[in-house]
């Protein structure tokens, strides 16, 4: 009997649901842009734009309840790797990889790149070497592998209150990320916003767990990357008359850089650990576009790659996702399809900055600061850019944009209609209700699981197990939410140091204990412990310019203490059993009965026999 | 036995060749794919039991899955590592408009990351099939 088939359980019709859903954004853009045509008051399009796709989410995330766990904490096993591949890829940097990302391009150019290639990286790195055993292991959180795992309950709770501190700093940057655009959108303060996504985040969730969270998550990143690809490709139309921004910008920004340097825009060589990336608020363009090392030193840029690859490859939030696909191959596929988006963003990203510098510099040989075009009267009014005008004539460092705002400021530099703005700030929200909910109910799977029954290895009763299930995803949001509005730190910055963190924690475990038989419990305790030790201390000391590095490039140091300390305390203690040796041989071959399910099916039987 | 997984893209093993274990797998029964002898056992898909990969199987598997790894891995993290770092002298050259480090640094690596990703999925699951270690379909 087959009890692992590749395609047994995929809903054939996936495609015509979504479709209905992308045709209903779409219907909605375009009523809203004739509503507009009529002279709809601006606060009602821009409400209409804000809602319209939450209430869709809400709605496709209350028509799937269950009250069955394997559906509840890993959507039944059946999400095919399209979809999943869509949840990783959009989840990964989310809303602050979306907005952010693109500012940071727009800022420093090349320099930005290594976030980038880091996330490529970490996708790589993930399918070759953790999610297809994580996968066939089957577990719903990455702290019950573990624990089973190394057959210790302290690896468990202890992985399980490390990784709430990294979960919480990236829930805290996606809700702040998405609060400011939502915030911008309708009007509103931004701690208000901040409520109303947490709100939405647990109406949609907390019926259906991670089985609603997959489908209204797909069809949020359908709509965040149709949000951030429409206006990008309608401004490609215009400037280059063909619909392909991420290819086609190349002799735009030929023309760039020879526009950069008749206007005298510095060649920069940074020192090489120097990791200057903007921060959130108004920054100027300091270097030319593709001068690479500007900003970031060469050292600082591979750091920064590898410190960003481990964190993605060690999610805590991605990793559990993958146990969502059918099978160990459609997981292999998944993080093919994840490489995919991601770098489909992100190249749309980089074209989006090239789009925007394009404008300035030529608004700047144009004019003088006396006689702005109204595009860039209207993004000063909007409060994207700051303009000195002082000085004359106009230069490209006279001209301060918000970092945050370079997204939202293409549709408008390109002369296209308010829906557009506001369909990419609607696209923010959905990149960020993604990104919040695969790390709220990351944090509720492991409140759950392995906090609330965390000294047991017999899973709660199974009514019990989903309720505590849902009280743990409604419970982790409401804390990010409460950590996004007392602690007003750059989104980016957070989401930098939750990925150092990750890495640092649990990378060199994970990998070691797939790759590595001879590590133990010993191993994974001082592993994650020294991981996680060192790269806050490189943190703080980064924040207090103690050590002269940035606290996003902890991973430099927290990297090899984690792999030092899960080697050294391996070696030093005696092997691991003859059952985890069977177990860990076991997680290395795809075929056969998942694990976990394995486990529970078993355990039943043996309930079913006591009684 | 041998198995590059050059050879074992092109011929794949019929599934009635695939070696089969006869021999529950483990000592445990919490830990053995096949519902070992003295395990519970239900009736319907309560007790089903799977097939899996040969013992003697596991270590050439074994074997060709860490190379495999190494193959899809190390080249692509020397050249995220070493691309960037020549980027400013491939610059003086142009594609498709795009400076050429740049284009290689950003588009370059997007396009040899999905690669890299795309063949490990396509090897893998052919050394999986060799050894008889795939998912049943």
């Amino acid at each position: 009997m087959s009890l692992t088939s590749r395609t047994r359980f995929v809903n054939p019709r996936l495609g015509t649901y979504f479709g209905i859903f992308a045709s209903s954004l779409a219907g909605l853009v375009m009523l809203l842009l004739i509503f507009e045509q009529l002279g709809t008051p601006d606060i009602v399009l821009r409400w209409a734009m804000l809602l319209g796709p939450l209430v869709l989410y809400a709605a496709i995330g209350l028509c799937v309840p269950t009250q069955e766990p394997l559906e509840f904490f890993a959507a039944g096993r059946r999400v095919p790797a399209g979809y999943t591949g869509l949840g990783i890829g959009v989840a990964t940097l989310g809303a602050t990889g979306m907005v952010a990302m693109t500012g940071v391009f727009f800022l420093i150019g090349f320099d930005a790149l290594c976030l980038m290639i880091g996330g490529l990286a970490g996708f790589v790195i993930m399918s070759v070497m953790l999610a297809p055993f994580f996968r066939k292991f089957g577990t719903f959180t990455v702290p019950s592998y573990l624990g089973r795992r190394f057959e210790s309950k302290v690896v468990r709770l202890l992985s399980a209150a490390l990784l709430a501190v990294p979960a919480l700093l990236m829930l805290a940057a996606e809700l702040r990320m998405g609060a400011f655009a939502a915030g911008w959108l309708a009007g509103q303060p931004q701690s208000m916003m901040i409520v109303v996504l947490v709100a939405a985040f647990i109406v949609t969730v907390v019926l259906g767990g991670m089985r609603s969270l997959t489908w209204s998550g797909s069809a949020q990143a359908i709509a965040a990357v149709l949000a951030l690809l429409v206006p990008v490709t309608i401004v490609a139309v215009m400037v280059t008359n063909f619909p392909l921004p991420q290819l086609t910008n190349g002799p735009l920004l030929r023309a760039l850089t020879h526009a950069e340097a008749t206007q005298g825009l510095p060649m920069v060589d940074a020192p090489s650990l120097t990791f200057a990336l903007p921060g959130d608020g108004v920054g100027h363009i300091v270097k030319r576009y593709t001068a690479p090392f500007g900003a970031i030193g060469p050292t600082a840029f591979v750091v920064a790659m590898l410190t960003v690859m481990a964190g993605v490859a060690a999610s805590p939030w991605l990793i559990p996702r993958v146990t969502m696909t059918p099978g160990v191959y459609e997981t292999r596929k998944s993080l093919g399809w994840a490489t995919v988006y991601f770098g489909l963003i992100m190249l749309t990203a980089t074209a989006v900055s090239v789009y925007m510098r394009d404008f300035l510099v030529d608004m700047i040989k144009a004019g003088s600061a006396a006689t702005l075009p109204e595009w860039m009267e209207r993004l000063i009014q909007l409060g994207f850019v700051s303009v000195d005008t002082a000085t004359a004539p106009l230069t490209v460092s006279s001209v301060g944009f918000l970092r945050d705002g370079v997204l939202l400021s293409l549709p408008v530099a390109a002369g296209l209609p308010s829906i557009f703005v506001y369909f990419a700030a609607a696209g923010i929200v959905a990149a960020a209700l993604v990104g919040a909910g695969a790390t709220a109910s990351a944090l509720g799977n492991v409140v759950a699981e392995d906090v609330v029954n965390g000294l047991s290895w017999e899973p709660l009763p199974r009514g019990g197990r989903v309720h505590v299930g849902r009280l743990g995803i409604a419970g982790a949001a409401v804390l990010g939410g409460v950590i996004a509005l007392i602690a007003p730190t750059d989104p980016l910055r957070l989401l930098l140091w939750s990925l150092a963190l990750s890495g640092s924690t649990f990378f060199p475990v994970l990998v070691l204990s797939i790759w590595w038989k001879r590590m133990n419990s010993f191993g994974a305790i001082a592993g994650m412990s020294c991981g996680f030790a060192v790269a806050v201390l490189t943190i703080f000391a980064g924040e207090a310019h103690i050590l002269g590095l940035d606290g996003a490039l902890a991973g430099i140091l927290g990297l090899p203490a984690g792999a030092l300390g899960a080697l050294l305390a391996s070696i030093a203690t005696p092997g691991p059993s003859r059952s985890v040796l069977e177990l860990v041989r076991e997680i290395r071959i795809p075929g056969g009965e998942v694990i976990y399910d394995r486990e529970m099916r078993l355990l039943r039987l043996k309930n079913r026999e006591r009684a | 036995m041998t198995c590059p997984s050059e050879s074992a893209r092109a011929v794949k093993r019929p599934a009635e060749t695939v070696p089969r274990m006869s021999q529950p797998l483990s000592a445990s029964c919490l830990i053995s794919s096949n519902v070992a002898p003295g395990c519970p056992a239900g009736n319907g898909d309560e007790g089903a039991a799977t097939i899996m990969m040969e013992r003697k199987e596991r270590k050439p598997y074994w074997r060709h899955t860490k190379w495999q790894m190494l193959a899809s891995v190390v080249p692509f993290l020397v050249l995220i590592i070493v691309l960037p770092l020549y980027a400013e002298s491939l610059n003086t050259e142009r594609f498709l408009g795009f400076p050429l480090g740049y284009f290689l640094s950003a588009h370059g690596i997007a396009v040899i990351a999905i690669f890299t990703v795309g063949s490990f999925v396509n090897r893998q699951d052919a050394i999986d099939h060799w050894h008889g270690a795939h998912e049943d379909n």
